[in-house]
């Protein structure tokens, strides 16, 4: 009997293994046919040396150092095969100069140095230290012993870039026409109206997500919270976070959401909501 | 049916259109600016001022936030029922604003009412109201000063502290040690010895009422516990050796200490209702400084059992001894921190003492100030700061040796010395008082 069970127990777990291994196909779903390769002819295409960017935006990045960005360049390559006005988009080489801002181009290390010069001679007043504008808050956690500085001179260079890189839904029409040095700048812009406190407990765990509606102007009509972590730090964080929001809207014709009023007017339906994903920093900076 | 209605809507949401998604990795950390407004008094309007002045140093000292200048303020908050006009706000870029109103009692009590503004997001963060004794105004303002840290940043504040430390005078041959309370800001300085007989180490007990230190009254280090109300002091116990180095656990019902016996040092546990003693560690090795873990269940320590003095970790029943540390140099003093994620130490590397931080597992270790002597870290209560006292050597002369206390951040920045009127040394920070 119990051979029996264990037999036909058997039969039916083949049966789904079976089962597994074969593709199934629902009966209301269509034939796929396989769709003709379209040739695009790459060698009419004019690309040009640097990406079409504003003004203040070109000196900025001819400020900055040149990093390889490995893992971005994959995604350049597939955007770059698209509409006419992609033409004008960096070819992956040109993606180091889109990098960091510039101030986050400086050297790391140095001011640190600075600092701990400064701190040898206590003083009471509560006065800021010099601090140049960096973004990587790994190198904030400053460390008197300089050989053992996970970031050594060469490395600041490459933190900020893994640190900055921008990543960004593929789905909706706007993507695929906003530039990623547009969306780049927009990112930029938003990191450098973000102020947070960077010894916040279990900061390295935290995400934050804000929603923002956009007037057709560019200027915000709501910005909130979409999100909640059960981390003590995570609600003053957010409220930096749609903070800076806030703050890079006051800014007029600085405001990063202006590029869209001004240059995608006509697809304000893609634009009139974003989802901003807030990284304080990189895991394990710890 | 279900399954096939449910299959068309995830078909239909796959083609919606998404929003357009922006990934914002990396920021700023300066300080915030915020502007305080002064608190308004319906009779006494020094006291408003006053206790502004406190709640604007503290948060100021904390590096955490940028006071803006009063001169730069367009608008007057006159009253709590005030609506803060945000544009006038932002255009001093105040991140928040706080603002309140000062009234007094019959019954010889102020009431403090206050309120936090986003000035950015237009909306009122927190609105509280407090009231305290009229001559505890020092106190109120460092409850506020903690009030106004915790919903900023989300961190419990430290303000309403105080700093067990020794003071020091006199020259290295006859040098007189005195066991001293003051609160966190050097305000409110108490002697608690008289300094006849040298004391050192002191640690609070988490209800604030009894501070246990160790002292050479009999000759010898031994331990003696005082109550803080009335000063009086009873010692520990009769042991043999010396004994030294103690802290209280968390619960205030255990003191984990060390003993030395015939040049041996263990580490024992001590039960302050029972006076029962339970030996903890026992090597030939020299094993002390315990400290115990937020959660009372782990005792750090250092010994010298691997042939220099490293960080080990134990249960509190003193097993399962795990060691921590294997860096160069040596380690000594760990804490464990309030918060539980930082072991505190010091280390003596390259002829140099540093003080560092590390995970309780070991991992991240940093050492984040240095000097000639720099040891002996504690924490504040909100686990972010640390106080150490720093000693700079004598000259050719003999003359210039001075001891004096600082705090610093975690993360290694705004370092600061916390003034005394005398010479100091051996910090302990209290809990929250309130």
């Amino acid at each position: 009997m119990q051979k029996q069970a264990f037999l036909l127990s058997l039969t039916l777990h083949a049966c789904i293994l079976g089962l597994m291994m074969i593709n199934f196909s629902l009966p209301t779903e269509k034939e796929k046919t396989p769709q003709a390769v379209m040739m695009i002819d790459l060698t009419k295409v004019k690309i040009a040396e640097k990406t079409n960017l504003p003004q203040k935006s070109i000196k900025k990045k001819q400020q900055q150092t040149k990093q390889p960005v490995q893992p971005k360049q994959e995604k350049q390559k597939t955007t770059q095969i698209t509409p006419k006005k992609e033409i004008k988009t960096p070819t992956p080489k040109p993606k180091p100069q889109e990098t960091p801002p510039p101030k986050q181009a400086v050297a790391v290390q140095p001011p640190k140095q600075d600092k701990k010069q400064e701190k040898a001679q206590p003083k009471p007043q509560p006065k800021q230290p010099e601090k140049k504008q960096n973004y990587n808050l790994k190198s904030l956690l400053a460390s008197v012993e300089k050989v053992r500085q996970e970031i050594s001179p060469s490395e600041p260079q490459e933190q900020p870039t893994q640190q900055e890189t921008i990543s960004t839904s593929l789905e909706g029409r706007i993507d695929k026409v906003l530039t990623i040095s547009e969306k780049d700048f927009i990112a930029s812009k938003l990191r450098e109206c973000w102020n947070i406190d960077g010894g916040a407990q279990n900061i390295e765990e935290i995400i934050i997500e804000i929603k923002v509606l956009l007037n057709k102007d560019g200027s915000v009509r709501e910005a909130t919270i979409s999100n909640n972590m059960n981390l003590p730090a995570f609600k003053s964080l957010a409220e930096s976070a749609r903070r800076a929001v806030h703050i890079c809207a006051q800014k007029g014709e600085e405001s990063p959401f202006k590029i869209l009023a001004n240059t995608y007017a006509e697809h304000y339906n893609d634009w009139k909501e974003l989802h901003l994903h807030f990284n304080p920093m990189d895991a394990n900076v710890f | 049916m279900k399954k096939l209605i449910l299959l068309c809507l995830i078909c239909l949401s796959a083609h919606a259109r998404a929003a357009l998604r922006i990934d914002i990795e990396g920021a700023k950390s300066d300080p915030t600016p915020i502007a305080i407004s002064n608190f308004t008094a319906t009779t006494n309007t020094n006291l408003g001022e006053q206790i502004t002045q406190i709640i604007t140093q503290n948060l100021e000292k904390s590096n955490l936030f940028r006071i803006i200048d009063k001169e730069a303020h367009i608008q007057q908050m006159d009253s709590l029922q005030t609506q803060p006009h945000f544009a006038d706000w932002q255009a001093l870029n105040a991140h928040a604003l706080i603002h309140g109103e000062i009234s007094q009692g019959l019954d010889n009590k102020i009431y403090i009412s206050f309120r936090i503004w986003d000035i950015y997001a237009q909306q009122q963060l927190e609105a509280k109201r407090l009231s305290a004794p009229s001559d505890n105004w020092r106190k109120i303002a460092h409850v506020i000063s903690d009030i106004i840290y915790e919903r900023l940043t989300g961190e419990k504040g430290y303000f309403d502290t105080k700093i067990a430390f020794i003071s020091e005078r006199g020259n290295a041959q006859n040098r007189q040690r005195r066991l001293a309370v003051m609160d966190q800001d050097g305000a409110n300085l108490r002697y608690l010895t008289d300094g006849k007989d040298m004391a050192m180490t002191p640690r609070f007990s988490p209800n604030m009422k009894e501070i246990v230190y160790m002292s050479y009254a009999k000759g010898k280090p031994q331990l003696y516990i005082m109550n803080t109300q009335d000063l009086t002091t009873k010692a520990l116990g009769t042991f043999e050796g010396m004994s030294f180095a103690p802290r209280f656990s968390p619960n205030g019902e255990y003191l984990v200490y060390s003993q030395s016996k015939r040049g041996n040092s263990e580490i024992y546990l001590y039960h302050l209702k029972t006076q029962k003693r339970t030996q903890l560690t026992n090597h030939h090795a020299i094993d002390t400084s315990p400290s115990f873990s937020p959660n009372g269940k782990q005792i750090v320590f250092n010994s010298d059992r691997s042939g220099k003095q490293q960080l080990y970790v134990m249960n509190t029943d003193g097993t399962n001894v795990q060691r921590i540390s294997f860096g160069e140099g040596s380690y000594a003093t760990p804490v464990w921190s309030p918060r539980g994620d930082y072991i505190a130490f010091t280390k003596i590397k390259d002829g140099q003492f540093h003080i560092g931080l590390m995970k309780p597992n070991g991992s991240g270790e940093r050492l984040i100030t240095k000097g000639w002597l720099v040891e002996g870290p504690t924490w504040a209560p909100n686990g972010r700061i640390l106080a150490f006292w720093k000693q700079t050597p004598m000259d050719k002369k003999g003359k210039g040796q001075t001891a004096k206390l600082f705090t610093i951040d975690i993360t290694g920045y705004f370092e600061t010395e916390l003034q005394t009127s005398t010479d100091a040394s051996d910090p302990a920070w209290s809990p929250l008082l309130h």
